[in-house]
C-alpha cells in the first residue's frame, strides 16, 4: 500500500519527480472516491453498517484479473486466466461482487446494525483467508502478477501514467454522474428514510428489507468496479494487501470526513483522506530520526485522532448532506 | 348483523413473562370512530402493533375486510389500506416535512430502481403531483409553512401532527392513531378533532383511536373498547362503557360518576 510513497520519495526532488508522484496520487485518489461513493450509497444513504469493504474491493480486483490475466505459468496456480478485455474483465467484477454482495446480504441484512458490521468483518476475514490458503485458486500468498494494464499495448513508457489518470479520472465522474442521478429520486428517498427510521418506512408500505439489498448490492458492484480498476493500475496483487485499514477503514473515513449522506462530501472526502495518507509520509524527511523511523505507525495514530475530532466537531463531515436532494422537487 | 372492517380474535402476545394482550377481542366497524381506552399498560399500543405488523402475536387472527392478516409484514398491511401513527413520533428526521409526507404514498413509479433511468418526466410528473397533495394534507394538519423544514426541527406537538399528515396522505381505509392529541396544544386539538371527523363523515375512514384524554375520546368515538390487563373488558357505546362500573373503578376514579 505504500509503494506510492516507497517508490516515490526519493524521486520527489526533482520536479518531474514532484509531477509523477502527484500524477500517481490523482490516480489513487479517483479510485477510493469510486470506492467511497459505493460505501455512501450503503453507510450515507441507507444505513448499513458495512464493515467489509475490502471484501468487495478484494473480490473485484481478483474477479478482473482472473479473466484478463494470461494462463498461469511453471510455479503458477490460479484458475481461469482467461485473456479477455479490460472492459470485459471491469464488467464481470461488477457482477461477480454484486453476487458475493447478494449472498452475504441474504443471512446479514436482517441483522440489526452492529450485528451486520460484525458479520461483514468476518465475512472479509474469512475470504482473505480462502485466498490465502486454497490451492489452485488464486495463487495464494504469491498473488496474481502481470495483470495487464488498460490500454497498456497501446501507450507504454513514461507517458502512461497520464492515460491512466484520464480513464481512472473518467470512470469517477460517470460513477459520480449515475450515483448522483440514482440518489436523487424516489428510489434515494426510501433508503434515506431506512436510515432514518427503519420501522416508519416498513409502516408506510415500503419492503425495507428488499431496498438495503439492493443498496447494499448496487455499492457492492461500484466497489468490484473500484477493485478492478486497482488491479490493472497495480498489475499485481495479493491478499495481504487487502486488509481492513487500507480496504475497509480508510474509505470508512473518507465518507464520515466528508459527510454522509452527500456524494460531494464522498469525493471530497476521498481527497483529503488520500492527501493526508500519502502525504503524511513524505514529513518523514523533516522528523527527528526517533519519529521518522516511525512515520507510518504515526501515520495510522494521527488518522485516528483526526476521526475523533471530526465526531466531535464535525460530526455532519465538510460537506453535510443537503436537506434538499431529489432532482424532481 | 354490523358490518365490520377489523376482528380481532383471541389476540395473545406475551414479552418475556408479561402478558400485554390476553385473549383479547372486538370488532371494528366500518365507517365508524372507534376508542381504545384503558389504564397504563393495558395492551392498547401492543395491539396496534399487532394490527399493523409491527409485531406479530403469539396466537389468535386479525381479519380485515375478511383477509387474515395475523401474518403479514407491516408494508403489506399499509398497501391494503390500514396506515398507522406511533405513540412516539417516528419522524424521518433527515427528510423534510413534506418527503416525511411523500413517502407514504404507494405505486411510486421512481421507487423502483430501473424506472428512474427510464421515466424520468413521468416520475417527474408523479412527484409533483404527489408533493401538492402532501401540502393539501400539511395545511389540514397545520404544518403548510413547515413544508420545507427538516421533520428533526419540529416540536414535539409538531411532530405528533406530521404523523398524522402520514398517516392521511393515502386516504386509507382504516387509521390507528396512537394518542393523536398528547402534547398538542388544545386549540389544535380541537382542529384534528374536527379534522377526524369530518374525514370521517366525507371520506368514510374508518379510525381506531386511543386516547387518554377521555373527554376528547368520548367526544369522538361511536363507540369504545375498554381494555386492562391484556383483556377487552367492556365495548359499546360511549355512554355505556363510561357509565358502567367497572371501567369507573378500573381507569377513571370514583370522582368522574359526578
Amino acid at each position: 500500500m505504500d509503494f506510492l510513497i516507497i517508490e516515490n520519495s526519493y524521486l520527489l526532488l526533482t520536479a518531474t519527480g514532484v509531477m509523477n508522484w502527484f500524477v500517481g496520487f490523482l490516480t489513487t485518489f479517483a479510485i477510493f472516491a469510486i470506492m467511497a461513493l459505493a460505501l455512501n450509497i450503503q453507510w450515507g444513504f441507507t444505513g448499513i453498517f458495512n464493515f467489509g469493504v475490502v471484501s468487495f474491493f478484494m473480490v473485484g480486483a481478483y474477479t478482473s484479473a482472473l479473466f484478463t490475466i494470461g494462463p498461469p505459468g511453471e510455479y503458477e496456480n490460479y484458475i481461469m486466466g482467461f485473456e479477455l478485455p479490460i472492459l470485459f474483465g471491469w464488467f464481470a467484477a461488477m457482477i461477480t461482487s454484486g453476487i458475493v454482495a447478494l449472498l452475504i446480504g441474504l443471512p446479514t441484512l436482517r441483522l440489526q446494525r452492529d450485528f451486520l458490521a460484525i458479520a461483514t468483518i468476518g465475512i472479509a476475514a474469512i475470504l482473505r483467508a480462502v485466498a490465502l490458503s486454497t490451492e489452485g485458486f488464486v495463487n495464494r500468498a504469491r498473488g496474481m502478477n502481470g495483470i495487464p494494464r488498460i490500454l497498456g499495448d497501446v501507450v507504454s513508457g513514461p507517458d502512461y501514467k497520464w492515460v491512466l489518470l484520464a480513464i481512472t479520472l473518467t470512470t469517477l465522474v460517470i460513477v459520480y454522474l449515475l450515483v448522483e442521478k440514482i440518489t436523487a429520486s424516489p428510489w434515494g428517498r426510501v433508503l434515506r428514510s431506512i436510515r432514518e427510521n427503519e420501522e416508519t418506512t416498513k409502516s408506510v408500505g415500503k419492503d425495507t428489507v428488499n431496498y438495503r439489498m439492493q443498496a447494499f448490492v448496487l455499492g457492492a458492484m461500484i466497489m468490484g468496479l473500484g477493485g478492478a480498476i486497482w488491479a490493472h493500475r497495480m498489475t499485481s496483487i495479493d491478499p495481504e494487501a487487502f486488509n481492513d485499514l487500507f480496504g475497509t477503514f480508510l474509505i470508512w473515513t473518507m465518507v464520515m470526513v466528508g459527510g454522509n449522506g452527500s456524494n460531494k462530501g464522498a469525493v471530497m472526502g476521498a481527497f483529503l483522506c488520500c492527501t493526508f495518507w500519502f502525504g503524511f509520509p513524505l514529513i518523514q524527511e523533516s522528523l527527528p530520526d526517533i519519529l521518522g523511523n516511525k512515520v507510518f505507525q504515526l501515520r495510522e495514530i494521527s488518522i485516528g485522532v483526526l476521526i475523533i475530532l471530526f465526531l466531535l466537531y464535525k460530526p455532519n463531515g465538510v460537506i453535510p448532506e443537503k436537506p434538499k436532494i431529489s432532482r424532481h422537487l | 348483523m354490523t358490518d365490520s372492517i377489523l376482528n380481532i380474535e383471541l389476540l395473545e402476545k406475551s414479552f418475556g413473562g408479561n402478558k400485554a394482550v390476553d385473549e383479547a377481542s372486538f370488532a371494528i366497524e366500518r365507517g365508524k370512530i372507534t376508542g381504545l381506552i384503558g389504564p397504563n399498560g393495558a395492551g392498547k399500543t401492543t395491539c396496534f402493533n399487532c394490527i399493523a405488523g409491527n409485531i406479530v402475536p403469539d396466537n389468535g387472527s386479525i381479519t380485515f375486510n375478511g383477509d387474515d392478516i395475523t401474518e403479514l409484514p407491516p408494508h403489506k398491511i399499509f398497501k391494503l389500506g390500514i396506515s398507522r401513527t406511533f405513540q412516539i413520533p417516528q419522524e424521518l428526521t433527515m427528510l423534510t416535512v413534506q418527503e416525511n409526507l411523500m413517502l407514504a404514498s404507494k405505486n411510486q413509479l421512481g421507487e423502483r430502481f430501473y424506472n428512474n433511468w427510464f421515466l424520468g418526466k413521468r416520475i417527474g410528473e408523479q412527484e409533483s403531483n404527489l408533493q401538492s397533495r402532501a401540502i393539501e394534507v400539511l395545511s389540514t394538519v397545520g404544518l403548510a409553512d413547515k413544508a420545507l423544514d427538516l421533520a428533526g426541527t419540529l416540536s414535539g406537538g409538531q411532530r405528533k401532527l406530521l404523523e398524522l399528515g402520514r398517516a392521511l396522505m393515502e386516504e386509507p381505509e382504516l387509521v390507528l392513531l396512537d394518542e393523536p392529541n398528547a402534547g398538542v396544544n388544545p386549540k389544535l386539538a380541537n382542529q384534528l378533532v374536527a379534522k377526524i371527523k369530518e374525514l370521517n363523515k366525507t371520506l368514510k375512514i374508518t379510525f381506531l383511536i386511543i386516547g387518554h384524554d377521555i373527554d376528547v375520546v368520548s367526544n369522538l368515538s361511536d363507540r369504545l373498547v375498554f381494555m386492562s390487563a391484556g383483556k377487552v373488558l367492556l365495548e359499546g357505546s360511549p355512554d355505556e362503557v363510561l357509565n358502567s362500573s367497572i371501567v369507573q373503578d378500573a381507569y377513571l376514579g370514583s370522582q368522574y360518576r359526578e
